[in-house]
C-alpha cells in the first residue's frame, strides 16, 4: 500500500530514492523558530517542499494544489524533477555574501495569544500578518490573494514537471506567445522547475504591470512577457484555512443542495444553495433564520457559487456591524433575511 | 491498521511540542514498513545545516504542517 504522498516521500518511494539521498533529510512539522525570510511559502498548504543550500539559499519549492483538490500538484515523478533540478542549481548557483536578519514567527504580537509552547501551524503565520496589518490599517482585499496559480496567466503546467500542458485561448500567457509543450524557465529573474516555484514568482509580481517569462521551445530559448492587468491575482481562494481567521463571518453554515434538490426546487446546478444546518447563530435566529432554510443570494442578487465559496464571498466583500439582506427559500416561498455581520 | 495510521497522523494535532514529531521511523513502522536501511530525516533545522556545511550537500526539508 503506497500510503499518503507524505508517507511516499518520507519512504523515498521510488522514483525519488536514489535522488533523494543526495541530500540532507529533513521533516518539519512545526513553525516555531523558524525564519519566514527562509520559510516564506503559501502558508495556507499543509504540505511544503524546500530545497535550501547551506546559504539559505532557496534552490526550488514543491507541492501545492487548486482550489478544488488538496495535494492537486503532488507527483513524486514532479517532485523527482525539481530535486534534480535543484541540484543543477546548487552546483552553479551563486552564494549570498550576506543573510538577512531573522525574523522569527513569535515575534508577532498574536503568537503569544498561542502560549509559549504550543505548535505554530503554517496558517498562523497568514493569520498574524494579517491581524498584524488590519491593527496597522494597512489591510486590503488584494492581500488575499497570494499565491496566484499559473492559470491566472492561461497556464496550465504538468505536475511531473514544468511543461506546459495547455494554455488557454485569448489569456495572457497566449498573447505572450506560449504554446502546449513549451518549458517555462524563469519567471522574472526565478528559475522555475515546478508549479510551486512558479507560484512563488508570481506571488512577487505587482498587481499591474508586466511580467518577462522564458522558456524553451525544442532546443530554442524565447523569451517575452504578459501584461498583468488588475486584478490578475484573483483566482478561488475559498480553500485557503487562514480565510476562515478572517471577519466578518456569514452568520450561516451548511452543506449544498444535490443535484436532486436543486432540481425540486428551480435552482442551476451551479447557483448557491446552502441549506443551513442545525447550529444558527443566535444573531441570524433573532434575525429570522430557521434551520434548513436555502440561502440562494445576497440583496436580491442570485449567486453563481458554492456553500464554501459563499462564505469567502462573506468575508472578502463586507464588514464587521454591516447589515445584509440574504435570499432565503424557505417551504417554497422566498424571504430577504437581514443580517448583521459579525 | 487503518485507525493506527489516522492515530499517528493525527497525533501533532494535539501535540504541544512536536520535537518528537518527525522520525519517520514511527510513522513507516505505522505503514507496515520497518526497513531498518530506510532514510534518516532529522527534525532539527540547525542540525541540518551543520551535516551540510560538513558533507557539501543541499538540504531538502519536508514541512508537514497539520491544520
Amino acid at each position: 500500500m503506497p500510503g499518503s504522498f507524505d508517507e511516499q516521500v518520507a519512504r523515498l518511494d521510488l522514483p525519488l530514492g536514489d535522488v533523494g539521498r543526495r541530500f540532507v533529510l529533513l521533516r518539519l512539522t512545526n513553525m516555531r523558530g523558524l525564519d519566514l525570510n527562509l520559510f516564506d511559502l503559501d502558508y495556507d498548504l499543509n504540505w511544503h517542499g524546500l530545497v535550501v543550500a547551506q546559504d539559505r539559499t532557496v534552490l526550488a519549492r514543491f507541492g501545492g494544489r487548486d482550489a478544488q483538490t488538496p495535494g492537486k500538484h503532488h507527483s513524486l515523478a514532479g517532485l523527482r524533477y525539481t530535486l534534480e533540478k535543484a541540484l543543477e542549481r546548487f552546483n552553479t548557483y551563486e552564494p549570498r555574501t550576506t543573510t538577512p536578519k531573522p525574523r522569527l514567527v513569535e515575534n508577532y504580537a498574536a503568537a503569544a495569544r498561542l502560549g509559549s509552547k504550543a505548535c505554530i501551524h503554517c496558517h498562523h503565520v497568514r493569520e498574524f500578518q494579517r491581524e498584524e496589518k488590519l491593527n496597522a490599517g494597512t489591510w486590503t482585499i488584494a492581500d488575499e490573494w497570494v499565491y496566484p496559480e499559473p492559470s491566472a496567466l492561461g497556464l496550465t503546467l504538468d505536475v511531473d514537471g514544468d511543461r506546459i500542458a495547455a494554455v488557454r485561448p485569448e489569456s495572457a500567457a497566449a498573447a505572450a506567445g506560449l504554446q502546449p509543450g513549451d518549458v517555462l524557465r524563469q519567471v522574472n529573474s526565478d528559475d522555475v522547475a515546478s508549479i510551486m516555484d512558479v507560484q512563488h514568482a508570481l506571488h512577487q509580481a505587482p498587481a499591474q504591470g508586466k511580467l518577462s517569462l522564458t522558456w524553451r521551445r525544442g532546443t530554442t530559448m524565447h523569451r517575452g512577457s504578459v501584461e498583468l492587468s488588475e486584478g490578475w491575482r484573483r483566482t478561488d481562494v475559498s480553500w485557503r484555512w487562514s480565510l476562515k481567521a478572517l471577519p466578518p463571518g456569514p452568520q450561516v453554515s451548511g452543506d449544498d443542495l444535490s443535484d436532486d434538490e436543486r432540481q425540486k426546487l428551480g435552482i442551476g446546478p451551479t447557483q448557491l444553495a446552502l441549506r443551513q444546518n442545525g447550529f444558527v447563530p443566535r444573531a441570524a435566529e433573532q434575525a429570522g433564520l430557521r434551520v434548513n432554510d436555502v440561502i440562494v443570494g445576497i440583496e436580491g442578487r442570485l449567486l453563481e457559487m458554492n456553500a464554501r465559496q459563499f462564505e469567502a464571498h462573506v468575508r472578502l466583500h463586507f464588514r464587521v456591524g454591516q447589515t445584509v439582506r440574504y435570499d432565503v427559500l424557505r417551504g417554497g416561498q422566498r424571504l430577504s433575511v437581514p443580517i448583521k455581520l459579525q | 491498521m487503518r485507525f493506527a495510521i489516522a492515530l499517528l497522523l493525527l497525533t501533532p494535532l494535539a501535540a504541544t511540542d512536536s520535537s518528537s514529531w518527525g522520525r519517520f521511523p514511527t510513522c513507516l513502522a505505522a505503514t507496515g514498513d520497518d526497513r531498518s536501511d530506510g532514510p534518516t530525516w532529522l527534525s532539527d533545522l540547525d542540525q541540518a545545516f551543520a551535516v551540510a556545511n560538513k558533507t557539501g550537500q543541499p538540504i531538502f526539508i519536508v514541512l508537514s504542517c497539520p491544520h
